[in-house]
């Protein structure tokens, strides 16, 4: 279950930040995650909960921001939003396609003070 | 799916050396710095900070020096991907076999628990390192650039990875590697890249291993190939068999060049 090392990952850039920034409270978290990457919420929020347990992320809300998936065909310029990863141009059924958006993992900010 | 293993805890990952004669136990170990570019204003109230960093950026900067090391090196790198059991050992076994008598392999072993794996290729007299990833279900750049330190390949060495086997988790740590070789055997079913397809989007190389059985699973070839592509029109694919060999020259001659290509 690769959520949980997303879940550390999730914690050390919290408190990372909390330090530096020389504060001490989170109340909420808000996380940016492409449907491509293949982390599941349910499976990421069950990881958060123990992994947070005495961190300054515990109890704070965690905000997941989805981004859909997407692709922009080579050959004709159509932008789609590719399902299941499957880069097939709804226009022309070419196959060279780009990914634009879908794969965001990232922490975009705390609230804290 | 992973609930079963509940991985992830990074501290229980064991780096377990097989060939004494390639270097001490102990790896150098890196701090991590983590860079944050923000002022430090201090207000006692509620405020937004931001932070816009990946969250798996640490595996990445781990991936990009064991990239580094591995290009300075001139080593080539695989990184087998696959669901336990789909032949990656016994692949491996077969490659070095019909490598000739300096094979000048590595190999890096990844599993959750045991050196079975790493015995069988030490068997063959090849400089190999067990990564044990206790409760953790894939490999992650750090570890496995340690275990490339320790193992120490020479010029034109290939050093082939092989995961721990998941068909999912794998799929989002970048190891520094050349190449990812997606295997899927036979016995696994055609639909597999339709429901696992961010394995197969993200490797170069698919092989379809077991085809010895294919008579007796129904897997349909041309099925599994036109899913493979549709997740992944780059997608080079190689039908072989560890156990009959058939299949077996095209990929050694696959690996032929790619070894060229980097011995320029
Ligand atoms: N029939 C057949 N069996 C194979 C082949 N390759 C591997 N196996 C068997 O599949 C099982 C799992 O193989 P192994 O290499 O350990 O898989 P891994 O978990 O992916 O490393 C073993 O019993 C192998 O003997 C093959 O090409 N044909
Ligand atoms: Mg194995
Ligand atoms: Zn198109």
């Amino acid at each position: 279950m690769h959520e949980l090392t997303v879940a550390t990952g999730i914690i050390e850039l919290a408190e990372a930040t909390l330090r530096q920034n020389g504060m001490h409270k989170i109340h909420a978290i808000n996380i940016v995650i492409g449907e491509l990457t293949c982390v599941d919420e349910s499976a990421l929020r069950f990881a958060l909960d123990p992994a947070s347990k005495g961190s300054p992320l515990e109890g704070a809300d965690i905000n997941i921001i989805w981004v859909k998936a997407l692709a922009r065909c080579e050959h004709c310029s159509t932008e789609f939003q590719p399902k299941g990863f499957i880069m097939e141009c709804p226009q022309c059924k070419g196959l060279e396609t780009n990914i634009n958006k879908g794969r965001e993992l990232y922490v975009k900010s705390i609230e804290a003070e | 799916m992973c609930d079963v293993c509940g991985c992830g805890n990074p501290s229980e990952t064991r780096i377990i050396p097989l060939d004494h004669t390639h270097g001490p136990e102990q790896g150098p170990h890196h701090p991590h710095d983590l860079h944050h570019p923000h002022s430090h204003l201090h207000e006692p109230v509620r405020r937004e900070v931001i932070i816009e960093q990946d969250i798996l950026h640490k595996n990445q900067l781990f991936a990009e020096r064991n990239r580094g090391f591995f290009e300075a090196r001139g080593i080539m790198v695989l990184n087998l991907v696959s669901s336990p059991g789909s032949g990656k050992t016994t692949l491996v076994e077969e490659i070095i076999r019909r490598s000739g008598k300096s094979p000048n392999i590595c190999v890096v072993e990844g599993d959750q628990q045991s050196t079975l794996d790493a015995e069988r290729i030490k068997m063959l007299n090849i400089p190999v390192i067990q990564i044990n990833t206790g409760s953790s279900c894939h490999l992650e750049a750090e570890t496995v650039g340690q275990a490339a330190k320790q193992l120490n390949p020479i010029k034109g060495a290939l050093l082939i990875i092989e995961n721990v086997g998941n068909l999912m988790c794998p799929s989002l740590f970048d190891l520094g590697e050349n190449y990812r070789v997606v295997l899927l055997s036979t016995a696994e079913g055609d639909d597999k890249p339709l429901k696992y397809p961010s394995m197969f989007h993200t490797s170069h190389l698919c092989l379809i291993t077991k085809n010895d059985l294919l008579p007796y699973t129904g897997f349909d070839v041309e099925k599994a190939r036109k899913n493979a592509l549709l997740v992944n029109p780059n997608l080079q694919i190689i039908q072989l068999s560890s156990i009959t060999g058939e299949g077996m020259d095209m990929l050694m001659q696959w690996l032929e060049g790619i070894r060229k290509q980097r011995c320029k």
